[in-house]
């Protein structure tokens, strides 16, 4: 038995700033290429939070998820429509 | 002075992440980055659960060799709440493909991913 958490905390530390900061960014770009990216950033700060919880199996999932399959959909839609934001 | 632990910021993530994304929906005017902001909500309500299954001082709940069943019950993080999040993120990559492809058939009919454009209802 092994205690993790008083290590985990300064981990969820930096990911609560690292998540927030990725969402606010992520939706400020004008780029969407850009924009989907950077949610990629967020979602696997997102999975580093999910092994700070003690739940490695949810880390792993959302690291695949959420850095490769979701952009590439979106990315994928970016592609069949347009690059960037019209005004 | 409240003590600050894991579940504690988990909190306040979760809680930054569906405010961020509740605004991106409503005040976004780009489909693409409504889809974004629908993903960002959706990692928000996940991360929410997974911190009210956390226990603190807590172990994984993987049931090692020479524990007893007793120990594990007492100090293993709810598993329930994994199992629900497990479903709901595989869920969101269907949605948010879904909501692609609409985004997609909406831009081949009208030319534009600008929301407000479409509800005017202008063919190209």
């Amino acid at each position: 038995m092994i205690e993790l958490s008083s290590s985990f905390i300064a981990m969820a530390y930096v990911m609560v700033v690292a998540i927030t900061v990725g969402a606010v960014a992520a939706l400020l770009q004008k780029d969407l290429l850009r924009a989907a990216f950077i949610s990629g950033a967020e979602s696997i700060a997102l999975a580093f939070f999910f092994q700070a919880l003690l739940a490695p199996d949810l880390g792993l999932t959302q690291a695949i998820v959420g850095t490769v399959l979701l952009p590439g959909i979106i990315i994928l839609g970016i592609f069949k429509t347009r690059r960037t934001e019209e005004d | 002075m409240i003590e600050v632990t894991i579940q504690l910021l988990g909190f306040i993530a979760a809680a930054a992440l569906v405010v961020i994304g509740i605004a991106g929906m409503l005040f976004l005017d780009n489909l693409i980055k409504k889809i974004i902001a629908f993903t960002l909500l959706s990692d928000g309500v996940n991360l929410l659960l997974v911190a009210l299954g956390y226990i603190e001082g807590g172990i994984v709940p993987i049931l090692m060799p020479g524990m007893s069943a007793s120990e594990f019950a007492a100090r293993a993080v709810l598993v329930f709440p994994v199992g629900i999040v497990l479903t709901n993120i595989v869920i969101g990559v269907s949605t948010t493909a879904i909501l692609v492809a609409l985004a997609i058939m909406l831009y081949r009919r009208y030319g534009t991913l600008k929301a407000s454009k479409v509800l005017k209802g202008e063919r190209r």
